[in-house]
């Protein structure tokens, strides 16, 4: 089978700025394949590409061997690839539990009618989406927070409630944009656990975006570089650590740091 | 589910209060004023899903409030349609444009509904007062039967106050089922952001355009009923002036609760037939009364009510310890 994300030549402009040059992504299904590359790379710009949120001005994407190019982002949330966000979009209005069965979304099955009168299916249904929430709350280790309101959480556990979010949805391929940023070494250890995790209990597709290179390189399967907008290497974690254009050019520059 | 029940209480309570209040009340004027204030809370309890929840400005519900008024109040009068049925094609027609205004405009995120309805309250207005010989012009529509039925008139104010609580509970009740639903948590969530709401597959603008519709729908219904107690209907009660009144209507009894919708709007309608009694200071007061509200009750009625009831109970708490 071909790969269940394919991205083939995109290209982004932002008035005159380049963020994304004819690039190309393919993401095995069951993989992790993780995107690195320095700040300004285009890491962000291109999983706003494959999410639906970002226009291209060129290329297409491709997903579960459909071609989504014209696919609203809500579309393609429901049709399965969910993702969260580097800068928290907490919604922090709600509790914890609410955010989670928010994302039950795209498999909560009842309608407005039921919603109105509180069917019998909306009530079975309801449930469902509760239990499933609070199952997948308790899976990122945070059943005991549920009721408390998302924005008074620390940050720490507004990236872990973000996941459970996107979990919840049940996803086919998950997007996750640099989920450690802001976290200590020690959640970021415990951050790795739960992506890994999350493919192996939920067979979930998980494309990473990061930039502490411990993680990635512990726990991918396939690593892609980014620079100025262009692939620089893509391949196994060892083979790209090797690559000397990316120690020149990426690598090299960690060190000198 | 324990919120259900919460609601389920709270909505007996307001039926019984409602129901009693006519009884307490020794002046039948009162009882009209808490009609027109039925007719308000059933527009702001609308108004305030779309602001509070789906966080969407309308400067046009006083133009859908007279739409149902009009639109039922002439099949009515000059064509002779049956009550009902004239009330019920006003709805439907009013729920009709406001989806029409919706489509190409809930689309584009930022304030483009908030433009679109200001401009559509602007052509109502003209159509109102223009259309002379459809709608009586300035001077207003008269001749406009009562409220039938099933056959049975609401000749007096009292059964017309039952009819007004009853639909106004009914909306108060749909609205509250909706708001607990996947539906208004898709409602909340994009208020805070659109793009995680959208990442979990969540239609924004199919949302938004449900909700905008809806409340629409509700202030038709404000309208029939009103069209149909009054017996007459003038451009001036549904301009720009009474649109901005709900909204002062929503933000005073608290974004985000229907509770609150009813207070706010029940509250503003009767505090000018209290404040009659000052007459020269009359406006001044009814200002000053608003911007204390805003000071001090930053989350409305409704949150500082919650406020309130959490430092009773608090003290409550902490005074059994005590003992
Ligand atoms: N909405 C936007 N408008 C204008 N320019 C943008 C926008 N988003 C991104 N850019 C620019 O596009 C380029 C790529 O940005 P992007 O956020 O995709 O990088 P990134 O690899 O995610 O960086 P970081 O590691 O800092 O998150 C940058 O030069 C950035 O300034
Ligand atoms: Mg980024």
């Amino acid at each position: 089978m071909s790969s269940l994300l394919a991205m083939r030549g995109v290209t982004v402009r932002f008035g005159g700025v380049v963020a994304l040059a004819e690039v190309d992504l393919d993401v095995a299904l069951g993989s992790i394949t993780s995107i690195i590359g320095p700040n300004g790379a285009g890491k962000t710009t291109l999983l706003g590409v494959a999410s639906g949120m970002v226009q291209a001005a060129a290329g297409a994407v491709s997903f579960l061997d459909r071609d989504v190019s014209a696919a609203p982002a809500h579309a393609r949330g429901a049709a399965g690839m969910v993702r969260t966000f580097q800068n928290l979009e907490v919604f922090s209005n709600m509790t914890v539990l609410e955010n989670v069965m928010t994302g039950c979304h795209r498999h909560v099955g009842y309608g407005v009618v039921d919603c109105l009168l509180r069917t019998g299916r909306f009530r079975r249904e309801e449930r469902r989406c509760r239990e499933h929430a609070l199952k997948r709350l308790d899976f990122v280790g945070l059943a005991d927070k549920a009721e408390s309101r998302a924005g008074d959480l620390p940050y720490g556990l507004q990236r872990r409630m973000e996941i459970a979010r996107a979990i919840a949805a049940d996803p086919t391929l998950l997007l996750l944009d640099e989920p450690a940023a802001g976290l200590n070494t020690r959640e970021t250890q415990a951050l790795g656990e739960l992506i890994t995790a999350i493919r192996e209990s939920q067979g979930v597709t998980i494309v990473l975006v990061e930039h502490d290179m411990d993680l990635v390189m512990r726990i991918s399967d396939a690593v892609m570089v980014l620079k100025e907008g262009r692939n620089l290497a893509v391949g196994p974690p060892e083979a790209v650590q090797k690559d000397p254009e990316v120690i020149k050019a990426y690598l090299g520059e960690d060190d000198e740091d | 589910m324990a919120p259900t029940r919460k609601n389920l209480l709270g909505l007996g309570a307001w039926t019984l209060l409602m129901a009693l209040t006519p009884h307490l009340l020794t002046n039948d004027y009162y009882v009209s004023t808490l009609i027109i204030g039925f007719f308000n809370a059933i527009i702001v309890v609308g108004l305030n899903m779309l602001m509070g929840y789906a966080g969407q400005i309308s400067l046009g519900h006083g133009a859908f409030y007279g739409l149902g008024a009009y639109v039922s109040g002439i099949l009515a009068a000059t064509y002779g349609v049956p009550v009902e049925a004239a009330g019920l094609i006003a709805i439907i027609a009013t729920g009709l444009i406001a989806w029409g205004i919706g489509i190409p405009t809930l689309k584009l995120s930022g304030h483009y509904l908030a433009m679109a309805t200001l401009g559509f309250g602007v052509i109502v207005s003209i159509v109102f007062n223009e259309a002379v010989e459809t709608t009586g012009g300035p001077s207003g529509l008269t001749g406009i039967p009562r409220l039938t039925l099933f056959g049975i008139t609401m000749e007096s104010d009292l059964s017309y106050y039952y009819v007004t609580g009853l639909a106004l509970t009914l909306v108060m009740a749909l609205s509250l089922n909706l708001i607990q639903s996947r539906l208004g948590r898709a409602l909340r969530a994009l208020h805070t952001s659109e793009r995680a709401a959208e990442a979990v597959g969540v239609d924004i603008a199919r949302y938004k355009l449900f909700v905008f519709v809806l409340s629409a729908v509700f202030a038709a219904l404000a309208g029939v009923l009103y069209a149909h107690y009054l017996g007459f209907a003038a451009p001036s009660s549904f301009g720009f002036h009474f649109s901005v009144t709900l909204l002062v209507m929503v933000v005073l009894g608290g974004m985000a609760s229907v509770w609150g919708a009813v207070a706010g709007a029940l509250f503003l309608t009767a505090l000018p037939e209290f404040l009659r009694a000052f007459e020269n200071i009359e406006t001044v007061l009814f200002g000053g009364i608003l911007i204390l509200g805003m000071m001090f009750l930053p989350s409305g009625l409704a949150g500082g009510t919650a406020k309130l009831t959490r430092a009773l109970l608090g003290r409550f708490r902490v005074g059994a310890r005590r003992v």
